[in-house]
């Protein structure tokens, strides 16, 4: 068992192969032999480490996903139902997510959070998305008028 | 956290990326302060050619306050999620377009108008490779025509409103290609000249005017009926100013070849959009279809858990249209939390409501089995006394516990009923007849407090429906429709009175609207007297026989013109004058009559009696069952 210190101080343990789901934390248990040291990480609350470590114990054993050779590929949102239960309920905090995953380099986690966003933007309205994220709509009528009819005369870019 | 990632380097989108951080910051943190040539060019003509001074005069005031921001623990962040901050701020880069590379284009541009800080990101030129890997995206889309950007290209695809009034259209309707735009059919004759308008046709250069492959235009459906081909002002002057500059007949020729080729591309192009619109549209259509049946189902395994899968199925399509199914949302355990109570209270009402009509629908099946085999042995037995009606049978203890005890899956078949009839009809009539007679006996005495029961059956004790006001004797109230109304069926509700055809089983018989009255009494006393017969012993039979024929001289002097009772109108008879038969005599009680003394003029009234009427009523003898028009059972009841 190895004890990862989440940034607001609060102790969390687990197991080798739950832990290296994440990269980062794979090539560091390479360096750090004794288990009885905990691994600081800064740059993560104990809320979502408690949320990550929860996604890691679900999916070890799972193969690690490796990276994308064709980055054209046709890019489309499937997500399983234990995972969109896992972020849907943790919606408040999906952006934390994404950023620890991206900083502990937890590819598949990445994925998820970056699909349930993208579903959650995807076949909206322009108004549903500002409610949705409560993005404060900074345009003036005029240059929302503006904007839709911007592109009225097409000419080339 | 940095802004930058630290994940691999083979995701990031390399040069695109660094451009696009590079905005990003620009635009958050100097929102609009343009100088730096890199961060705009992807904008529109019209937005690119708008006045300096005004853009300078936005980047100073937003410069000004980003420039002195706030630490962040004090700074407000927009929103439950903070999108516009977070996206910009914390997210790295190549996060953000893992995210915007789920996308399709009709969302980059939902999301390019949310805010000025998004749009300044989207609409960057460093942005390509995101529309352009969310076009790819989208499965079989149509490449991007060289004449359009890509932000142009997806407002046509896939923003569904008129151009010119923001109407909302069908995603295949109101899209001219030719014109690089979607117009609503009320804006089309506003906007667009007819093609073959001769004022346009007359501004357009003589060489290629009448060039159908030149001068682009577009055919439109205004309405089922008028089919319109409109050109464009716009289109033709702009390639009006490009022909009048060429110089020679080479170049022009040159010219006319180059834009015959582009329009034939284009409709090439257009031909494509269209066709991949419709697959879209079917597509989607199907998609929807798979995504209800698929929350069909798992809402149909959950409700399996707690049990009420069965009624959900037996509910079917009702289930499947009901608004917490009908969607199209896959069903999450959060989502099931939200609707599993709703859902379990209406499938347990409807388990009550469905379960109320099969019971319903049960009892009444067997109330009309022993109805028609009431019916049956009613044809057999002798009518001139009091008979229970099939009401007073139903209410019967032991065929109302044989009805409704009897467990509602076991069928009750019409042989059991009869024999049941048979078997205690007789006890049921003796314990009825007295009961009844007595109800009758009762109503007499509040008239004529000294009546026995053998008064019923005289000629003079006449009964009122208060109802029809029909006049009866005994035993005829016993038969008369006003005194069995319809049954209320406790614990059914009146439900099967709501449906048409419906089966609705009578009441036992009630004499509640009989009245037996004083003045009916005296007159029929008279009429007897008048036939020479006694008042206390003649019955309604010895009446039947004396036949007594009746002249009203009040009607007679009254009325103009003379009208009469159904049997004895008598129109020949100058002046005029009002027979009738004794049945009809109560009717003119307080009128002045004259009884059975017409001497020689008899046999001219019966003579001019109507006897045949247009349709006559059928009657059945109450003894023999014969059933006989009314003129035959007349004859048929004298033979007798």
């Amino acid at each position: 068992m190895f004890t990862l210190l989440s940034e607001d101080g609060i102790s969390f343990q687990a197991e080798r192969d739950v832990l290296e789901r994440s990269v980062l934390l794979k090539n560091m248990l390479e360096d750090v032999q004794d288990s009885s040291n905990s691994i600081p990480l800064p740059n993560v609350a104990s809320a979502v480490l408690e949320k990550v470590l929860h996604f890691c114990e679900h999916h070890r054993g799972d193969p690690l996903p490796v990276p994308e050779e064709d980055e054209t590929r046709m890019r489309k949102i499937v997500i399983e139902d234990w995972d969109y239960d896992f972020i849907s309920a943790n919606c408040d905090i999906v952006f934390e997510i994404i950023m620890a995953a991206n900083y502990l380099d937890i590819k598949d986690l990445l994925d998820l959070g970056c699909k349930y966003v993208a579903s959650l933007i995807k076949g909206k309205s322009t108004e549903q998305i500002r409610e949705l994220f409560h993005i404060v709509n900074d345009l003036t009528p005029e240059e929302e008028e503006k904007i839709k009819k911007e592109n009225q005369w097409a000419e080339a870019v | 956290m940095t802004g930058r990632s630290t994940r691999a380097p083979e995701n990031q989108p390399g040069n695109a990326s660094d451009d696009l951080q590079m905005q990003l910051n620009h635009a958050l943190t100097f929102a609009g302060s343009r100088e730096d040539d890199k961060i705009r060019d992807f904008e529109d003509a019209e937005t690119r050619h708008r006045p300096r001074k005004r853009m300078k005069k936005s980047d100073t005031q937003s410069g000004s306050k980003k420039n002195q921001r706030m630490p962040a623990q004090f700074r407000k962040v927009r929103g439950k999620l903070g999108l516009l901050e977070r996206l910009a701020k914390d997210i790295p880069l190549d996060v953000i377009f893992e995210i915007f590379c789920h996308l399709d284009p009709g969302d980059l541009l939902r999301l390019s108008r949310t805010s000025k800080n998004l749009r300044e990101i989207l609409l960057s030129k460093s942005s390509q490779s995101i529309w352009r890997t969310a076009r790819e995206n989208v499965q079989d889309l149509p490449p991007c025509p060289e004449d359009l950007n890509e932000p142009q290209y997806a407002r046509i695809m896939f923003d569904y409103s008129c151009y010119v009034c923001s109407r909302k259209l069908r995603a295949i309707d109101g899209i001219l290609w030719a014109f690089r735009m979607r117009c609503c059919k009320n804006c089309v004759p506003r906007v667009f000249p007819s093609y073959f308008e001769p004022d346009f046709v007359e501004a357009q250069p003589v060489e290629y005017r009448k060039k159908t492959d030149i001068l682009p235009s577009e055919i439109y459906f205004l309405n089922s009926n008028a089919i319109h081909q409109f050109g464009s002002h716009e289109v033709a002057a702009r390639l009006k100013s490009q022909f009048e500059v060429l110089q020679t007949e080479e170049d022009r020729q040159a010219w006319m070849k180059c834009k015959s080729e582009e329009l034939k591309a284009l409709r090439e192009h257009a031909n494509l959009c269209d066709t991949w619109l419709q697959a879209r549209l079917h597509q989607r259509a199907f998609e929807l279809i798979d995504i209800r049946k698929q929350r069909k189902a798992a809402i149909l395994d959950r409700l399996e858990k707690v049990g009420w899968r069965e009624e959900a199925e037996i509910m079917y399509d009702q289930f499947s249209n009901h608004k917490l199914v009908k969607q199209s949302k896959k069903l999450t355990d959060y989502g099931w939390n939200n609707i599993k109570s709703q859902l379990m209270e209406m499938l347990s009402n409807h388990k009550t409501e469905r379960l109320a009509r099969e019971r319903r629908r049960c009892i009444l099946a067997r109330y009309k089995t022993l109805h028609k085999e009431y019916d049956v042995v009613l044809r057999t037995s002798d009518l001139r006394e009091p008979f229970p009606t099939v009401g007073d049978v139903l209410n019967n203890r032991l065929f109302h516990d044989l009805i409704w005890d009897t467990p509602y899956d076991e069928e009750i078949l019409p042989e059991f009923f009869r024999l049941k009839l048979l078997e205690f009809l007789p006890g049921i009539i003796d314990e009825w007849k007295p009961k009844k007679i007595q109800d009758l006996l009762a109503i007499m005495q509040r008239s004529v407090p000294n009546a026995i029961t053998s008064d019923m059956r005289l000629a003079s004790s006449v009964f009122t429906c208060s109802t029809c006001c029909k006049k009866v004797h005994f035993p005829q109230m016993f038969y008369h429709r006003c005194c069995t109304p319809i049954r209320q069926l406790n614990g059914l509700g009146n439900e099967q009175c709501q449906t048409p055809n419906s089966y609705t089983p009578p009441g036992p018989w009630r004499p509640d609207s009989l009245v037996f009255n004083i003045s009916d009494i005296q007159a029929m006393k008279r009429l007897i007297e008048a036939c020479n017969l006694d008042p206390n012993t003649s019955t309604i039979h010895d009446l039947h026989s004396a036949d007594p024929l009746i002249e009203c001289i009040s009607c007679a002097q009254d009325r103009t013109p003379l009208f009469s009772s159904l049997r004895s109108f008598i129109p020949h008879f100058s002046p005029l004058r009002y027979f009738m038969r004794w049945q009809s005599m109560l009717e003119h009680s307080s009128c002045k009559l004259k009884i059975n003394s017409f001497g020689e003029e008899i046999q001219a009234v019966l003579a001019s009696e109507r006897r045949y009427i247009y349709y006559q009523k059928m009657m059945c003898c109450v003894h023999c069952h014969r059933q006989l028009a009314e003129h035959a059972m007349l004859k048929h009841l004298k033979d007798m």
